[in-house]
């Protein structure tokens, strides 16, 4: 691993975690540690340990008062990872190597946080050799990163993302759409429509040579990882332009769609950055 | 046009010739998803046109690894020029020199002058052809009309013989014409009547085959020419009408009356009076120039080996294979793993 082995990101959750685990984010659960949330009378939460004194004696009813905190709870975090062969592309660098350092980030972010992580890898279909349904067990970070290291994407769809949330029933999750999205918007869509009750992050993996790095002149036999199918593209200044806009507009499609559903897009460009990842968490 | 190959067992090589159209060449540039490559008319006809190109390649190395020729064929062409029948006087008078001496040293005899000069002739008129005929009391059929330059000028040398006594034109005419008529493809029909006259008038033609020369001439509408080979000595008329009081008989003056008779015939004819050997160039310069007929000859074009042609356009189509293959390029790729570690 590199130097970045270390890094974790920071992450909040939009909802109130349900769950029934302490953890790090804002709940429904009040108790008796946490944030100050309000004052409830001692018949609705007899609790001695936390009656107010002034509030009481200051209650020209004499109403017991007991103060009452906000939880901190558990979220379980979710990877849902395109694993079709459009993901094996390297261009600046391995898509697929990001994608591995991403989730490697998280499982250990949600560790250290207390949450749960789980990680659904789908091609065609969800492959039950890539699930690892969320936990908070010691060892998930590396069996994780063994699962990723030697493995090379071999389906040609994504199809398998649609049955991903077959397997996020039950509390609100935040989950992470890891994919390069290369598929027909109105798939994309379906996806999110079945994810909709969770907190969806969609996380773009793109490359600079694929996207804004084209070269401007030259004979390119292009062929596509997915279908294998065969395209020569005559690279020429007028040709790189028009590529580019169709690019361009393809890219505020996507995120025009990834916003009617929640949240903007992160762009996983070349490299993955944690800080950068967290800011993009928190600010939106 | 017939093409043939030498060895058609590497032909089955052709069936290569495909391949291009199933695999490529270039460098495989992978890329997620074909959607994203936006469409483009100009590539996809050059992609085709590399395939096509590869494909020509591919064959033309095959035909040429085979060997093709182009079989020998003749070819009919068309040329201005003539069928032109060589008739030869081999008369004994032949062999004396243009002053009627005897041929000695390095004087030439009228034959070998003649002989020389129908050489050159033959040599210069690219597009005619020659029958020759010879004659003295009887014609002699030497060679039909043909176009073989090398049988024309053996017989021609083959007239370098000393003559023989006795001077029938009309016989050796009337072969010549005859000769004419039956060769169907002689269309632009000439006589060259080489001869010194008849020294002695032994005999003109006959009555019958006058009337029958002249018919012939005039159905094949061949043309005549009278290369005379005879000095001119003093002021000597041979052609005009003798001085009063002497018979204007073909007896006394044959040379006359043959012209006269010729200028009955009612074809093209010309008279040149070869007085000397520089006056008998110009008569074959102007016979040149006078026969512009049109003409139809067969030429023989032999075997030809097609081996180059083949390599040229396999070449040819390579180098565009070669400057595709120096354009290739790709999408960018991590240069080494120590950049790739350094991205990280």
């Amino acid at each position: 691993m590199t130097a970045d082995a270390a890094a974790e990101i920071y992450y909040r959750s939009r909802g109130r975690a349900e769950s029934v685990v302490i953890g790090g984010h804002r709940s429904r659960h009040t108790g008796g540690q946490g944030v100050f949330l309000d004052h409830v009378s001692y018949l609705q939460q007899p609790d001695p340990r936390r009656i107010d004194l002034r509030l009481t004696l200051r209650d020209p009813f004499e109403t017991v008062y007991v103060r009452r905190y906000e939880e901190r709870r558990a979220i379980a975090l979710y990877a849902v990872v395109d694993l079709s062969r459009s993901m094996d592309f390297e261009g600046t660098s391995r898509k697929f190597a990001l994608v591995h350092e991403l989730c490697a980030c998280l499982a250990r972010s949600a560790r250290r946080l207390g949450d749960a992580f789980g990680l659904i890898g789908c091609d065609t279909q969800v492959r039950e050799d890539f699930f690892f349904p969320a936990a908070r067990r010691n060892g998930l970070e590396l069996d994780i990163e063994r699962r990723f290291d030697g493995f090379v994407p071999t389906r040609s769809s994504a199809a398998g993302l649609i049955d991903a949330a077959a397997y996020l029933a039950g509390r609100v999750k935040l989950v992470f759409l890891v994919s390069d999205f290369r598929m027909p918007e109105i798939s994309i869509e379906s996806v999110l429509q079945s994810l909709a009750r969770h907190d969806v992050v969609p996380i773009v993996v793109s490359d600079s040579a694929e996207e804004t790095a084209l070269p401007s002149f030259g004979l390119i036999d292009v062929r596509d990882l997915e279908t294998d199918r065969r395209r020569m593209v005559f690279m020429r200044p007028a040709l790189r332009r028009r590529w580019l806009v169709q690019a361009a507009a393809r890219r505020r499609s996507l995120d025009r769609l990834f916003q009617r559903y929640g949240r903007s897009p992160f762009e996983l460009l070349d490299r993955f950055d944690a800080d950068q990842l967290s800011r993009h968490l928190l600010e939106t | 046009m017939n093409y043939m190959v030498a060895e058609p067992h590497v032909l089955w090589l052709l069936l290569l010739a495909p391949l291009p159209f199933l695999v490529s060449a270039l460098r495989r540039a992978l890329f997620p998803s074909l959607d994203a490559v936006p469409r483009d008319f100009l590539s996809a006809g050059l992609a085709f046109a590399l395939k096509a190109m590869a494909a020509l390649a591919i064959a033309a190395a095959v035909i040429g690894l085979a060997g093709p020729y182009r079989l020998a064929q003749t070819v009919k062409l068309l040329a201005t020029g003539a069928h032109v029948v060589i008739v030869m006087d081999r008369s004994l008078s032949m062999d004396f020199s243009l002053n009627d001496d005897t041929a000695e040293g390095n004087v030439e005899s009228k034959t070998q002058l003649a002989g020389r000069l129908l050489m050159d002739f033959v040599a210069r008129s690219q597009h005619d052809q020659f029958g020759v005929v010879a004659f003295s009391s009887a014609p002699v059929f030497v060679l039909p009309i043909s176009g073989h330059r090398d049988a024309v000028t053996a017989a021609i040398g083959a007239m370098m013989r000393p003559g023989i006594e006795g001077t029938n034109v009309g016989l050796g005419l009337e072969l010549a014409v005859r000769m004419i008529a039956r060769d169907p493809n002689a269309t632009s029909p000439a006589v060259l009547l080489v001869s010194d006259g008849e020294y002695g008038g032994a005999g003109f033609f006959a009555l019958s085959i006058q009337d029958s020369l002249r018919e012939a001439f005039r159905r094949e509408n061949a043309h005549l020419y009278w290369l005379f080979l005879r000095a001119r000595k003093g002021n000597e008329d041979v052609f005009g009408p003798p001085p009063p009081g002497q018979e204007d008989t073909p007896h006394t003056k044959p040379e006359r009356h043959m012209d006269l008779f010729f200028k009955s015939l009612g074809v093209t004819y010309r008279i040149f009076w070869a007085d000397s050997p520089s006056a008998i160039e110009d008569a074959v310069d102007e016979i040149k120039r006078l026969e512009t007929r049109p003409v139809t000859y067969t030429e023989q074009i032999p075997r030809r080996d097609m081996t180059r042609y083949a390599y040229a356009m396999a070449a040819f189509a390579c180098l565009f294979l070669l400057m595709a293959k120096v354009m290739g390029t790709d999408f960018k790729r991590m240069a080494s793993p120590q950049r790739r570690l350094a991205q990280r």
